[in-house]
């Protein structure tokens, strides 16, 4: 997902469940920085790099793809981008070696999320930030792992985005083409993804980007062909599963504020969204690059305050001048995402599996 | 079409990509194999020479003759593995339905099989390249016989399909 919907939409989703103007900000803020929490930001504010929640695409032509680097992206990417939806999945007649990689497939509502959620719990509005951001991404990038992987993460030509006609729906073939300099032609079905690389650990097959930018629009409904799924096709319904995403986020944070004692898994809020169902709809389905614009209008229109731009600098003075860190808003941040990561990747290692290598 | 044919069909169409574009490789595998036997292994162009009972002089022209005859074998042989590997190609992507590759497929398994006893003579070769050149060999009439079943497979299901 992107800033729209980390951000704005968060924040939304925040004031919906109950939290007022500055916590929805907060956590917002939070949310949206986890894609934006590189080492190289932690290093520029002497912050513990084992903080990182992302990594710039400079880091990771850096990045090693032996057994130890490939543990590091995939502590990074499997814990805060592609939750694992089954870590405990079975696959029949395929070796351990493809299990690993293959029980790192995100997806929604799996075992994880509710740890995320639960994780997040009495502690500050960071957290539920950061638990935000990964609940979002399980519906955003599914069907793909957080680890470099072709067998896995690969895909063929055979991309069709299903359009809606005025007789009901058809489907129009995709195009790929290797620039990423150059924009996305949405209305002819055109887009970036990375190149074809025969590699099984290669970073051009870490998470989606086989798919481009695709998973991360939020009006895109396309059938394409998994690697993993046996020559089988899929359907990706990101209005569905975006509108999912924010129902269920509103579910989280009314947890997480204490309005309801427990927060279980396929459980959505869609009687809060009733009232402004056809406006977030028609948001999601508006075919745009991004929507921030409409997202940031609708949390203006739900608070009836300013919603701020993000700005990644925010904190950073905050944080590089105080005694005590762990009680400014990006040390709050980095303690809440070294918890979670180091929940996921236990959880990772717990079931056998040392993609995200040994955890004491 | 339910999804588990279509995923057979991919499947299937995939094979028979994978082998044609295979069989393309072993043609030029091909070329290149005769062209280092003749140019590396001095024995084989000794024996030549000797069967040709050729005089001192005319050994140039031997050389160009010979030249071009085999140049005229490989353009054949390239040629032949390139119709059929992009033919099994087209008709993967369903951009034809002409099956005459695979009567060709089938052909070509029938000679190399008959021709692999005479492979296995080491008189000009150790044992080690007999052994590489059989495995190959029969490499290429495991795909091709692939090629041909994943075929009839596609063509059974779309046959039921349409039923």
């Amino acid at each position: 997902m992107q800033e729209d919907f980390h951000y704005y939409a968060t924040y939304a989703a925040a004031i919906l469940a109950g939290y007022t103007h500055k916590e929805s900000l907060d956590i917002a803020y939070s949310a949206q920085f986890v894609d934006l929490c590189s080492r190289t930001l932690l290093s520029k504010i002497k912050a513990p790099l084992k903080a990182a929640t992302t990594q710039l695409q400079l880091e990771m032509m850096d990045a090693r793809t032996d057994i130890a680097g490939l543990q590091d992206i995939t502590r990074i990417w499997a814990s805060f981008h592609f939750l694992p939806l089954d870590l405990y999945a079975v696959k029949e007649k395929r070796p351990k070696r493809y299990m690993n990689k293959y029980r790192l497939i995100c997806g929604p509502n799996g075992e994880l999320v509710k740890k995320t959620v639960d994780l997040a719990k009495d502690k500050p509005l960071p957290s539920t930030g950061i638990a935000m951001h990964v609940l979002a991404d399980t519906w955003a990038h599914s069907y793909f792992a957080g680890t470099p992987s072709l067998v896995i993460n690969n895909t063929t030509d055979e991309f069709y985005e299903i359009i809606t006609t005025e007789t009901g729906s058809a489907e129009r073939k995709m195009q790929f083409r290797h620039n990423p300099g150059a924009d996305d032609i949405l209305d002819e079905s055109i887009y970036t993804n990375s190149i074809y690389q025969g590699s099984e650990n290669s970073i051009m097959n870490l998470g989606h980007a086989r798919a481009g930018h695709l998973p991360d629009y939020s009006f895109a409904r396309y059938r394409y062909l998994p690697a993993w799924n046996d020559y089988k096709d899929v359907i990706k319904d990101n209005p569905s599963d975006y509108l999912n995403a924010f129902c269920q986020m509103i579910r989280a944070m009314r947890f997480l504020r204490s309005d309801l004692p427990v927060f279980e898994t396929h459980e959505y809020d869609y009687d809060i969204i009733k009232p402004y169902e056809d406006r977030i709809r028609t948001i999601l389905t508006k075919r745009q690059p991004i929507a921030s614009g409409d997202w940031k209008a609708f949390g203006q229109e739900l608070s009836s305050e300013s919603i701020d731009d993000f700005d990644i600098n925010r904190y950073q003075d905050e944080y590089l001048s105080a005694v005590d860190k762990n009680s400014t808003f990006l040390g709050q941040f980095i303690n809440g995402s070294i918890a979670h990561k180091g929940m996921v990747c236990r959880q990772i290692f717990e079931s056998g599996n040392m993609l995200a290598g040994f955890v004491g | 079409m339910d999804r588990d044919n279509s995923a057979l069909i991919r499947r299937y169409n995939s094979n028979i990509r994978l082998s044609g574009r295979f069989f393309i490789f072993f043609g030029l595998w091909s070329v290149i194999r005769t062209i280092i036997m003749f140019t590396m292994n001095s024995n084989i162009k000794s024996a030549a020479f000797a069967d040709a009972e050729i005089d001192e002089g005319d050994e140039l022209l031997f050389s160009v003759i010979l030249i071009i005859v085999f140049a005229v074998i490989f353009m054949f042989i390239m040629g032949f593995h390139l119709f059929v590997g992009i033919c099994a190609i087209r008709y993967s992507r369903g951009k034809s339905k002409n099956p005459v590759f695979l009567i060709l497929a089938a052909i070509n398994i029938v000679i190399v099989l008959i021709c692999l006893p005479l492979n296995l003579d080491t008189t000009y070769y150790g044992i080690a390249s007999v052994v590489a050149s059989t495995v190959v060999d029969l490499t290429m009439v495991f795909l091709l016989f692939d090629m041909i079943w994943s075929a009839i497979k596609v063509r059974r299901l779309n046959r039921a399909a349409k039923e």
